[in-house]
Parts: structure tokens; C-alpha cells; sequence
């Protein structure tokens, strides 16, 4: 057969064109297969992101824009205010997060406005936290061990049901100066989780494994995975929570309509392809990761539940 | 306009465009067929030279997807241009920009030169063609089939059971006819590969972003950009053909290409 060299043909050979040849080296050239603009629109429709990667096309783009982003905040280094919103008490303090494996204090500076309450760093420039004061239902001050001494500090319940849990070097006066800025009464008992064990149920456990389960956006919080374990019984799936054993996630197996192993979409902190459980159910889905061989694990052995439950005895 | 007026006109511009890197010093002159008609000529030095324009010392940069494959074209055309002249050249990525005049490009193919030149007889008389491989997803669901019974156990279990069950248990024939269609995929492109060896110098797999409407009902089993003799494309082609005879198999074959994927320079 003879090649061809149609329109279509070459079409197709522009992404050759924007990858491969020879690139010239910086020093007494422009150089330039890395133009930010350029890059990022004509690459993206063309090449495709992972090509750029590769190829280093991003660099540039990805500098121009830090520097970009660092000039704007050098410019405006102060806390950033909206209009009519002024400071009410300012104070040191953090707040505890548990993102993944990595739990924390998160320095920085407390503000508390007549709008918001928020966590300020200000080298490098970063909003750690922050919510509306309308957000807050619930205050409480208590006492907690850290690192062997005793220090006062403040759990706050959002109306999503998070629970913040936060350190201010003048904790009391924020309390109170929080409880007048929001200007409603706020309860001040909060149920803060005290540890189960489990298997605690009368049913029996028939499998148990670490896994992480990918929480949905709620509230303050984005999408994000949590370490826990993830339990079997004979009629439902549930999954444990590490940091405080609560039960944050359970649905019965008459309810699961699919169930894979499947390589991931963009999900966060994951990359591409790596292996996901997938569980379906009528109106959602639950995402659970762990070691491949582990999810294979319970991937068959709820496979093999469900199936004893629908067909009894097929499963020997 | 002569070849010298080109030059003089551009003497004031900071920047020149290359497009690639050519073996002699024919003369090389064509008018408003460069990036936004821009006059296009050869810079030499010894005996090989630089295809380029006159520009501005920044690079072309649009929003516009239109006009940059515009460019993308100027681009393509004027290389194969070259090649007509000069043989195989070595092409340039798109929006590469020397600082400079005339007289940078000299001192800059001065430096490069025994590179540049040993590379350029490297791939004389050669030049790069893509070759994509198709099948039918049938035709490789019963290859897979027949080589693994457990699969085809499976498949008939499923059709004899109820739909839930069946449904579930379908996600896992799925899975597994994945992992053996990858299996397999990847088993033929070495195949294909050693069958195409002989008749290439190299043979590169490449990711493919678009796939022709023709085979879009088809399954792409590899991909490869291959560099190729002039004498020996014909029995390439050969190859080729009988695979695309063979039923449910497609072949697209394009080229010649200057040897975009096979220069080895890298940085200049």
C-alpha cells in the first residue's frame, strides 16, 4: 500500500509539529516551545495537557504564573477585607486538620470581623480557614492535653455538621466576642465523639481492611480522603472513620446497584489510574481506596455476598 | 525581491523564526510563504545553512486556535519546501526563535555545526511515516476468547443468569476482558513491530490524540512513527498491505514526513 499525505493527514501531524523537533536552548535564544499563552490554548486543544507536562511546555506558563500570583500578593499583603468588613479581635493561634495521613496545627493569625471568622497566614499568603459567622451553630471551650500541658481550646459546629477544632492564645475573649459578633444564642453543647470499638453489632464482621473513603464537598470542606477501615457483614458494607471511630458511611447490600474496581477519573490527591472501589448506589456512589490487592479483596468477597444473598448456594 | 533585498529588509527585525536545519547551499528564497507571509530564506554557513524569516525577537503567540494552525501549516509547508531542495532536513518545533540577526544564526550553526551535521547525514535519504494499526473490537474479543476459557465460561454463565446477578457479574467480565484486550494489544504491537523492523531504520510506539472517522469503529492496536529509506518504502508498504487484507484489520499509513520524532539533538 502506498502512504498518503492528505489534508487530513497532516492535520493530524500538527501535534508532531508542537512536540517533536528540534528546541532550541535558552541561552542565546528566545527559546520557545514554551509560551505561556500560546501554550496553554493552541497545546491544550491540540496536544492534549499531558503532552505539555512532558514536555515541559507548562514550565514556563506554570512560573510566569507563580510569579505572577506572588507580585499581586506582595502588592496587597494585607488581610484580605471585604468592603465594610472591619477587624474585630486579632490573636496567634491554629487549627487542628487531619487531611490524608498529615494531621496538624496550621499556624497563623485569627481575625474575627463583623462578617467572618478566618485564619490568616501571611508568609506565604494563604487563607487557612475560614467561615461566616452566620455558619457557626455551635460554641464550645474545653480543655485538652497538648504535648503534655493542659490549654484551653474551641470546638465550633457549622451548619453542615463539621466540627472545627481551633487553638487562640486568648481563647475566652474569643469565645465571648464570637457569641456577640454572631448576635444569636448558640448552644454550647456539642456532641464531640468519643471513641467505639468496633465490631461492636451483633452481626458478624466478615471481612475488615484499612481503606480511605473519598468524602463528597460539604459545607466548608472540599472533596477530600479519609483513612478508615472499611467492614463487611453479611448485609451491609460500612466504614469507620480513623480519628474518631465514628461510622460515616454504611449501606445495606440489597441497595448496591454496581460494584467495580475501576481505574480513577481526576479524583483529588489521587493520580490517574490508579485503582478505585466503586460503589453504587441509587442515588450515589462511594469511592473507597486502599492497597490493590486489599480492594480486589473486598471487591470479591462482597461480590460473593451478594450473590449468596440473590441465588442462595451458588457460592461454595 | 532578490535573496540580498530579503535579508536587507529584515536587518531591522531582532529575531529569526527557524523552520529547520538543511545539508547545502542551493539557493533557498520564497516570498510571503512563512508564518503571516513572511518572506522566507536560507542563512548558510559552510556547507549546510538555516531555513528561516525575519521576526520579532518574541514568540508567535495566539488565542485564536484557527490562526495558530494556520501557522502550524506555514510551518509544515515551508519544511517540506525545504526538503524538496535540500533532501531530508531536520525539522524545527513549531515557535522557535533565535535572537539575533543573520549574523547570530552564522555564529549559532558555527557552534552547532559538527552536531548538526553529523545528524543531518544520519537521517540523509530517510525520512518519518506514521503507521497506525486497526481491528475490529470482534475480532479481538474472539482471539481473546479463545485463547482464555475462563473468559468464555464467564460470558456464558452471565447469559444464563438472573439480570441482577448477571449485571454484577458482568462488571467483572468487563474488567477481565480489559485486562486481556490490553494484554493482547500490547502482545501484537511487539509483533507488528518485529514484522515492520526490517524494512525501517527506526520504529518509535506514539500516543495518538485523533483517530480518522474511517476507523472510528475500529479499535487502535498501536501506533508507531517509523524512520524509513526512500528505497525502502515500497516494501514497507508491501508489509503493510498484507496486513490490511487480512479481514477486520485496517492500516493508515501517512507520510513522508521530515524527521520530526527521530532528530536526536534535542537542545541546540
Amino acid at each position: 500500500m502506498e502512504p498518503s499525505r492528505g489534508e487530513y493527514d497532516i492535520n493530524d501531524f500538527l501535534d508532531v509539529l508542537l512536540d517533536k523537533g528540534l528546541v532550541l536552548n535558552a541561552d542565546l535564544i528566545i527559546s520557545v516551545a514554551g509560551i505561556p499563552l500560546l501554550g496553554v490554548n493552541l497545546r491544550a486543544a491540540i496536544a492534549g495537557m499531558e503532552t505539555m507536562l512532558e514536555y515541559g511546555i507548562m514550565e514556563a506558563w506554570d512560573k510566569s504564573t507563580r510569579e505572577w500570583y506572588s507580585e499581586e500578593f506582595n502588592a496587597k499583603m494585607e488581610v484580605p477585607l471585604g468592603e465594610n468588613e472591619t477587624v474585630i479581635l486579632r490573636s496567634f493561634g491554629s487549627i487542628w486538620r487531619s487531611r490524608g495521613v498529615i494531621s496538624a496545627w496550621q499556624l497563623g493569625f485569627w481575625y474575627l470581623t463583623n462578617n467572618r471568622l478566618f485564619l490568616w497566614r501571611k508568609e506565604p499568603a494563604e487563607m487557612l480557614f475560614e467561615v461566616n459567622l452566620s455558619k457557626i451553630e455551635k460554641i464550645v471551650l474545653r480543655k485538652e492535653v497538648h504535648f503534655k500541658k493542659e490549654r484551653e481550646e474551641l470546638y465550633l459546629q457549622f451548619d453542615c455538621g463539621e466540627i472545627a477544632r481551633i487553638h487562640i492564645s486568648s481563647s475566652r475573649e474569643f469565645e465571648k466576642a464570637i457569641k456577640i459578633a454572631v448576635g444569636r444564642d448558640l448552644e454550647n453543647e456539642l456532641f464531640i465523639p468519643s471513641s467505639p470499638t468496633y465490631p461492636n453489632d451483633d452481626e458478624e464482621i466478615v471481612q475488615e481492611k484499612k481503606a480511605w473513603y473519598l468524602f463528597t464537598a460539604k459545607g466548608i470542606l472540599n472533596e477530600t480522603w479519609k483513612p478508615g477501615r472499611i467492614y463487611l457483614t453479611k448485609k451491609r458494607l460500612f466504614w469507620v472513620y480513623q480519628m474518631d471511630n465514628q461510622k460515616m458511611f454504611e449501606i445495606s447490600f440489597d441497595k448496591v446497584i454496581d460494584l467495580k474496581i475501576s481505574a480513577c477519573n481526576p479524583v483529588p490527591s489521587l493520580k490517574m489510574g490508579e485503582k478505585l472501589l466503586e460503589v453504587k448506589y441509587d442515588g450515589g456512589c462511594a469511592l473507597f481506596y486502599a492497597k490493590t490487592d486489599e480492594l480486589n479483596e473486598i471487591e470479591s468477597a462482597m461480590h460473593c455476598i451478594i450473590l449468596e444473598q440473590m441465588c442462595p448456594g451458588i457460592v461454595r | 525581491m532578490t535573496e540580498t533585498e530579503v535579508t536587507q529588509e529584515g536587518l531591522h527585525k531582532e529575531g529569526r523564526y527557524i523552520y529547520c536545519i538543511v545539508n547545502g547551499h542551493e539557493k533557498f528564497a520564497v516570498r510571503n510563504a512563512g508564518l503571516d507571509n513572511a518572506d522566507v530564506y536560507l542563512v548558510s554557513y559552510e556547507d549546510i545553512g538555516a531555513i528561516l524569516h525575519a521576526c520579532p525577537a518574541k514568540p508567535y503567540e495566539s488565542k485564536e486556535e484557527n490562526k495558530v494552525k494556520e501557522w502550524l501549516f506555514n510551518h509544515n509547508n515551508i519544511i517540506d519546501k525545504a526538503s524538496d531542495t535540500f533532501g531530508t532536513v531536520l525539522p524545527f518545533s513549531f515557535d522557535s526563535i533565535i535572537k539575533g540577526d543573520d549574523d547570530a544564526v552564522v555564529d549559532w550553526l558555527n557552534k552547532g555545526y559538527e552536531e548538526l551535521k553529523k545528524e543531518l547525514d544520519r537521517l540523509k535519504d530517510k525520512a518519518e511515516y506514521s503507521v497506525q494499526i486497526f481491528c475490529e473490537p470482534e475480532k479481538l474479543a474472539d482471539r481473546i476468547m479463545a485463547q482464555d476459557s475462563t473468559i468464555a465460561d464467564l460470558k456464558e454463565k452471565i447469559e444464563k443468569m438472573p439480570k441482577r446477578t448477571a449485571y454484577l457479574l458482568h462488571r467483572k467480565f468487563e474488567l477481565k476482558m480489559k485486562d486481556a484486550s490490553h494484554a493482547i494489544m500490547v502482545k501484537l504491537a511487539e509483533e507488528y513491530a518485529s514484522l515492520l523492523m526490517k524494512h525501517v531504520e527506526e520504529i518509535k510506539t506514539v500516543k495518538v490524540h485523533h483517530v480518522p472517522e474511517q476507523f472510528k469503529d475500529k479499535k487502535l492496536i498501536v501506533s508507531f512513527s517509523c524512520l524509513v529509506l526512500k528505497d525502502n518504502v515500497k516494501t514497507l508498504g508491501g508489509t503493510l498491505g498484507t496486513i490490511n487484507d487480512l479481514q477486520g484489520y485496517a492500516i493508515r499509513f501517512t507520510g513522508p514526513w521530515a524527521p520530526f520524532s527521530f532528530t536526536k539533538i534535542g537542545e541546540i
